[in-house]
C-alpha cells in the first residue's frame, strides 16, 4: 500500500513538471546557472575517480590478459569498458550521491522554511522557477559530465599504460580507437542522460517531500540518495538492453 | 473584502477548524488572535490559498478561492502578500533580488527599474542601504522588514500577517507594530495579522477575532474585546495585566 502511495506520489510529481516543460524556454538562464553550479561543483570528483577507474582498468586488462592478447587491446578494453558501461554508471552513481543530495537538501530546506510557500503566495509557481530548471540541468549536466568523465578514464588508462605496463602510447592509442563503434558512444549518452532524468527528479520529489524541521531534511536527502542509486542501476541495465538489442 | 464561510480542516484525526466563520473588512487591520497550536496560521494559509479546506468557502473579491480554477488563483494571489513567521526570504538571493523576485518573474523589468523599486520598498520600511545584504547577515526584526517590503513590492490589496512579532526583542517588536499601522494608513491595505500577542492586537488592530477551538468566538473591536465576558478572554487579558505589571 506505501509502495504503491509513493509510484501514485512520484507520477503526479513527474506530471506536475511535465505540464510545465511548454515554458521551459522563460527559464533558460536559470537552468544556465544551474548547469555551471552542477558542473563545476561535481567535475573535480568525476575527473578524479573515472581517471583511477581508467587506471585500474587498464592494469587488469594487462594483468588477467597476460600471454594471451597483443597489448593493443588494452586501450581497446578501457574504451569499450568505458564507454558502454562504467562510464555512465560512475558518472551516475556519482551524481546521485552528490546532486541528489544537495537539491534534496536545498528544497527541503526552502520546504521547511515557507520559501516555496513564500513564493507561491508571490504568485509565482515552484515547480516553473525552481523544479524544472534543475531537473533540466541534471539532464544537460550529466552527458557532459560523462563525457568528460570517459575522456578521463582513457587519459588514466593511458598514464598506466605508458607508466606501470611500459606500452608504448600509440599501442594504446590505436587500441581506444580500435574496433570503435558509434552508437556505443551514443548509448552512452543516451543513457547518461536518463541517468540525469532520474538524479533531477529524484532529488526534487524527495526536497518537497520534506516538511517539519532539520530532521526531515536530512532523513529525505538520505532516501533520495538511496532512492536515485536504485534507480540509476536499474536503468542502466533497461537501456543497456534496449540499446543493444534494438538499435 | 473577504469572507470565511463554515471552513472545515482535519489533519489525519486532528479536526483544526471546525466551522470558521468570519468577515474581514476592508481597509482595516483584522487580528485573528488564539493560543499556540490553535489553528490560526492554518487558517491564514487557506485565505491565501496554500491549504485546501475538507469543506467550506473563502470568497476574495466574490470569487471562491476554495473552487477557483489554478490560473484564478494565481491571479487572486497577486492582489495577496504575505509575510511568514520566519521572513521565509530566499537564502541564495540578496535582499534586493528577494523584494523584486515577484516583479523580475512577472514583470520581466529591467535591472535598474528593479534595484529603484527595492530602493524605494526597503526605505519605507526604514531598510534602505541595505540592498546588497544576504539574509543570512540580517537580525530577525531586518527580516521581518525586509520581508515586509517583499510583499508591499508586489503592491497588494491584502497583507497577511503570519506571527510579525514572534521571536523578536520587545522593543523591535513594537517597532514592527508601529510599521504595519503606518504602512496601512499610508497604503491604505486590507490587512490579517495572525498572532498571540496581545500588546501587538492592541496597538494595531482594527477588528479583533479570536479562534479557540477550531472556530471563532469573538468578534469586534478593542473596546470590546476588553469588556467581553468570555472566560478565555478573561484569561488572556489577566494574563497580560499580569506581564505588563
Amino acid at each position: 500500500m506505501k509502495a504503491l502511495s509513493y509510484v501514485g506520489e512520484l507520477t503526479l510529481f513527474i506530471w506536475e513538471v511535465l505540464k510545465r516543460l511548454p515554458r521551459v524556454f522563460s527559464v533558460i538562464p536559470s537552468i544556465i546557472s544551474e548547469v555551471w553550479k552542477l558542473g563545476v561543483g561535481s567535475l573535480s570528483i568525476i575527473l578524479i575517480t573515472l581517471f583511477f577507474g581508467g587506471f585500474a582498468t587498464a592494469y587488469q586488462a594487462a594483468f588477467q590478459g597476460r600471454g594471451y592478447f597483443p597489448e593493443v587491446y588494452i586501450g581497446m578494453a578501457v574504451a569499450k569498458a568505458f564507454l558502454i558501461m562504467l562510464g555512465p554508471l560512475l558518472t551516475g552513481l556519482l551524481l546521485a550521491g552528490k546532486v541528489t543530495s544537495a537539491l534534496a537538501a536545498e528544497i527541503g530546506s526552502m520546504k521547511v522554511t515557507e520559501q516555496i510557500d513564500a513564493l507561491e503566495t508571490l504568485a509565482i509557481d515552484p515547480y516553473h522557477y525552481i523544479i524544472l530548471p534543475r531537473i533540466m540541468a541534471t539532464l544537460i549536466a550529466t552527458p557532459i559530465l560523462t563525457m568528460v568523465g570517459e575522456v578521463s578514464a582513457m587519459i588514466g588508462g593511458g598514464v598506466c599504460a605508458a607508466t606501470l605496463l611500459h606500452i608504448k602510447l600509440i599501442n594504446y592509442i590505436e587500441g581506444l580507437r580500435f574496433n570503435f563503434l558509434p552508437i556505443e558512444f551514443a548509448g552512452s549518452l543516451v543513457k547518461s542522460a536518463v541517468f540525469g532524468v532520474i538524479i533531477g527528479i529524484i532529488g526534487t520529489f524527495y526536497g518537497m517531500k520534506a516538511m517539519g524541521g532539520a530532521e526531515s531534511v536530512g532523513k529525505c536527502a538520505t532516501q533520495s540518495v538511496v532512492a536515485a542509486s536504485v534507480l540509476v542501476l536499474l536503468f542502466d541495465n533497461v537501456v543497456g538492453v534496449l540499446m543493444f538489442n534494438y538499435l | 473584502m473577504i469572507e470565511v464561510k463554515d471552513l472545515h480542516k482535519s489533519f489525519g484525526d486532528n479536526h483544526v477548524l471546525r466551522g470558521v466563520n468570519l468577515i474581514i473588512p476592508e481597509k482595516k487591520i483584522t487580528v485573528i488572535l488564539g493560543r499556540s497550536g490553535v489553528g490560526k496560521s492554518v487558517l491564514l494559509k487557506h485565505i491565501i490559498g496554500l491549504l485546501k479546506p475538507d469543506s467550506g468557502n473563502i470568497f476574495i473579491d466574490g470569487i471562491d478561492i476554495t473552487r477557483a480554477s489554478s490560473k484564478q488563483l494565481w491571479n487572486i494571489r497577486r492582489k495577496m502578500a504575505m509575510v511568514f513567521q520566519g521572513s521565509a526570504l530566499l537564502d541564495s538571493s540578496p535582499v534586493w533580488e528577494n523584494v523584486t523576485l515577484a516583479l523580475r518573474v512577472h514583470d520581466h523589468l529591467p535591472e535598474e527599474n528593479l534595484r529603484r523599486i527595492a530602493r524605494d520598498k526597503l526605505t519605507l520600511v526604514e531598510m534602505a542601504g541595505s540592498e546588497e545584504l544576504m539574509p543570512s547577515e540580517l537580525s530577525g526584526g531586518m527580516k521581518k522588514r525586509v520581508a515586509i517590503a517583499r510583499a508591499l513590492a508586489m503592491e497588494p490589496k491584502y497583507l497577511l500577517f503570519d506571527e510579525p512579532t514572534t521571536g523578536l526583542d520587545p522593543l523591535t517588536a513594537q517597532k514592527i507594530n508601529e510599521l504595519i499601522k503606518e504602512l496601512q494608513k499610508t497604503l491604505g491595505l486590507t490587512a490579517i495579522i495572525v498572532t498571540h500577542d496581545l500588546q501587538c492586537t492592541f496597538t494595531v488592530a482594527d477588528k479583533i477575532a479570536m479562534l479557540a477551538e477550531g472556530k471563532i468566538i469573538f468578534e469586534g473591536d478593542i473596546e470590546e474585546f476588553k469588556t467581553s465576558n468570555i472566560p478565555l478572554i478573561k484569561q488572556y487579558l489577566a494574563t497580560f495585566s499580569i506581564t505588563r505589571g
